[in-house]
């Protein structure tokens, strides 16, 4: 088991996105986007 | 998918952990990120996947950072909310737990009033940032390490203790109980270089008298007696800063590093022979 990707989502598209996920995914949900921050998504690879 | 963003303003467990001043927290709490999101997706259930994540994120977190926003991170924070988990894979990753928080957070339908926090330490550079802000907070100002002497070195060594004891038993505290394997507190060196008059042609170097003093450093400097140069450190993890009159490097090496004598003593000459 091991990680199989992990990527900084650099553009608006992607942050976006990911704000919809959390929202969608989330206890919490998304995060209002004020100050410094960075997302990382990480995919896993297959597990046998 | 992992989030980090600004970190808490005000959070008195972490505030008390660290110690720091409000002048201090004012200065450094840019450096403190917040992991504010991590969320797992339950479609698939990968073991580990968590902890392995989180390990691999932080391994780079401070570069991108860097990149992004031009400082970097020492330390990141976390909040897991009790009621729903344990705080197993900040754990298992490594992180430090502190006690329960009090505070509020309005965070959609829900108002956390208590919650786990857990602090990660970058710790090679949050003690090399540390160490450097105290050295720019210690001799800034001052201008009488100008061509060394021995009141000067006294000086240094009194001053810089005085500046760094706090971080440096705030790392033999978390290596303490985190039994780590390879303790940080054993790697490192500081080194000195004081300028003369004519900054091109005498540079003098020092390792800072006073630092045998420190059990830690005594470690290193007694034993191993690191004579690191800047051609040497070139290819090493360091910080260096820039007094204008003096210059201050702190090297943080792994293991391999620290059999730097032969290679160091013929750069010395080298160095020597350069600058006459």
């Amino acid at each position: 088991m091991g990680v199989k990707t992990l990527r900084v989502l650099e553009t608006p598209e992607r942050r976006l996105r990911a704000q919809e996920l959390l929202a969608a995914q989330h206890y919490l949900g998304g995060v209002q986007a004020v100050g410094e921050q960075v997302h990382y998504a990480v995919s896993a690879a297959q597990v046998e | 998918m992992l989030l980090f963003a600004a970190a808490a303003l005000h959070l008195r467990a972490r505030d008390t952990w660290f110690g720091w001043s409000d002048e201090q927290r004012r200065r450094r709490l840019a450096m403190v990120v917040n992991n504010v999101r991590f969320l797992l997706m339950p479609e698939r259930v990968v073991p580990n996947l968590g902890s392995v994540a989180l390990s691999r994120v932080l391994a780079r977190l401070n570069d991108d950072w860097q990149a992004r926003y031009g400082h970097p991170v020492l330390i990141v924070e976390t909040f897991v909310d009790p009621a729903r988990f344990q705080g197993t894979v900040c754990r298992a990753a490594g992180w430090t737990e502190l006690v329960r928080t009090q505070g509020r957070a309005q965070r959609r339908a829900t108002a956390i009033t208590t919650a786990l926090c857990f602090l990660c330490y970058l710790w090679e550079k949050f003690l090399a940032f540390n160490l450097l802000n105290s050295l720019y907070d210690q001799f800034s100002s001052h201008s009488d390490l100008e061509m060394g002497g021995e009141g000067t070195e006294e000086n240094i060594g009194s001053r810089f203790f005085r500046g760094v004891k706090g971080d440096f038993s705030l790392l033999l505290r978390a290596e303490q109980r985190n039994e780590r394997e390879h303790l940080v507190s054993e790697r490192f060196r500081l080194i000195v270089f004081l300028r003369g008059r004519d900054r091109r042609r005498r540079i003098r170097r020092h390792i800072v008298p006073g630092l045998e003093q420190n059990p830690i450093v005594a470690h290193d400097l007694l034993r191993e007696r690191a004579l690191v140069l800047e051609l040497h450190m070139d290819g090493l993890a360091r910080l260096r800063v820039d007094l204008g009159h003096a210059i201050f490097h702190l090297v943080i090496g792994d293991d391999d590093d620290v059999h730097h004598g032969t290679r160091g003593r013929s750069q010395l000459s080298r160095h020597d022979d350069r600058n006459g």
